[in-house]
């Protein structure tokens, strides 16, 4: 009695294993050399090291407006883009909490892409 | 044909000022006879059909209706107005922002020093600011000396 409720048991464990949906784990990296860098906000709050983070502030007042990201990789790593297009503001203004973000940035440290992902695959940010 | 054709374009300006003069009531205007004859008659200009335009004549009907609607013939854009106080506070924002990269650091106060300079700013001057002091923060000149972010 006792082994068939184990097998049952194992076998609804399984199938809940099988139906759970796509997950995986990106880290939060920066690349000063391709100017490129960033991860999910999830993950970055996840990470181990007390480095790593994504932050983004946009600015603004009724004569301006702009943005700027901050990625730290896990290593101290860091790097800013910044963006005075409003499109690009808007993009990175309506990040959430559970969003990848990813950017590229020219040698003024200027955003050139910007690239904001909503991915049921990725970790929901946890306390 | 060609003079047709320019013919009917000044009935065609002639009709569209007829039109708004009637429907805000301002400038009233026979309706422009369709005929051969008479294409075009207001108190200041009459063509007919087969004449040659004068393109000077058509310029001063089409400004006059264009006058008689209350519109410009060419709107000039509304130049920005400066804001007040904008040249000194972006003066104050870059000064701040230099000496703090002199000496090295960014602190809280700095940020909401700036923060207040920046309230008066254009977005060509903001702009300016983004320039100086992220690839300072980049490239290590400034280091911040709290957690947290620079603007």
């Amino acid at each position: 009695m006792k082994q068939l409720a184990c097998a049952l048991f194992a076998l609804v464990a399984s199938a809940a294993a099988v139906h759970a949906g796509a997950r995986y784990t990106n880290g939060v990296s920066v690349n000063t050399t391709s100017r490129s860098g960033g991860g999910p906000l999830a993950a970055a709050r996840a990470d181990g090291s007390t480095h790593t983070n994504i932050q983004i502030e946009a600015y603004g007042t009724n004569s301006y407006v702009g943005a700027y990201v901050l990625i730290t990789d896990p290593a101290g790593v860091f790097a800013y883009c910044w963006t005075n297009n409003p499109g690009l503001t808007q993009l990175l203004a309506a990040a959430s909490n559970d969003a990848q973000v990813f950017v590229y940035w020219d040698t003024t440290g200027q955003c050139t892409n910007v690239y904001v992902t909503n991915d049921s695959g990725l970790a929901p940010k946890a306390p | 044909m060609r003079g047709e054709l320019v013919v009917g374009l000044v009935a065609a300006a002639i009709a569209a000022g007829y039109c708004a003069g009637a429907l805000g009531g301002a400038h009233a205007v026979p309706p422009a006879s369709m005929g051969r004859e008479r294409v075009v008659h207001d108190t200041t200009h009459v063509i007919h059909a087969g004449d040659a335009v004068d393109p000077a004549q058509l310029r001063a009907i089409v400004r006059e209706e264009l006058a008689l609607r209350g519109e410009p013939a060419q709107a000039a854009p509304a130049a920005p107005e400066p804001a007040p106080g904008a040249e000194a506070a972006f003066a104050r924002a870059g000064a701040l922002i230099e000496d703090r990269i002199a000496k090295g650091t960014w602190s809280r106060a700095d940020r909401d020093e700036l923060r207040e300079a920046m309230a008066g700013l254009r977005q060509d001057q903001a702009d300016e600011v983004a320039r100086t002091l992220f690839p300072a923060l980049n490239d290590g000149r400034l280091r911040l000396d709290y957690p947290g972010l620079p603007l």
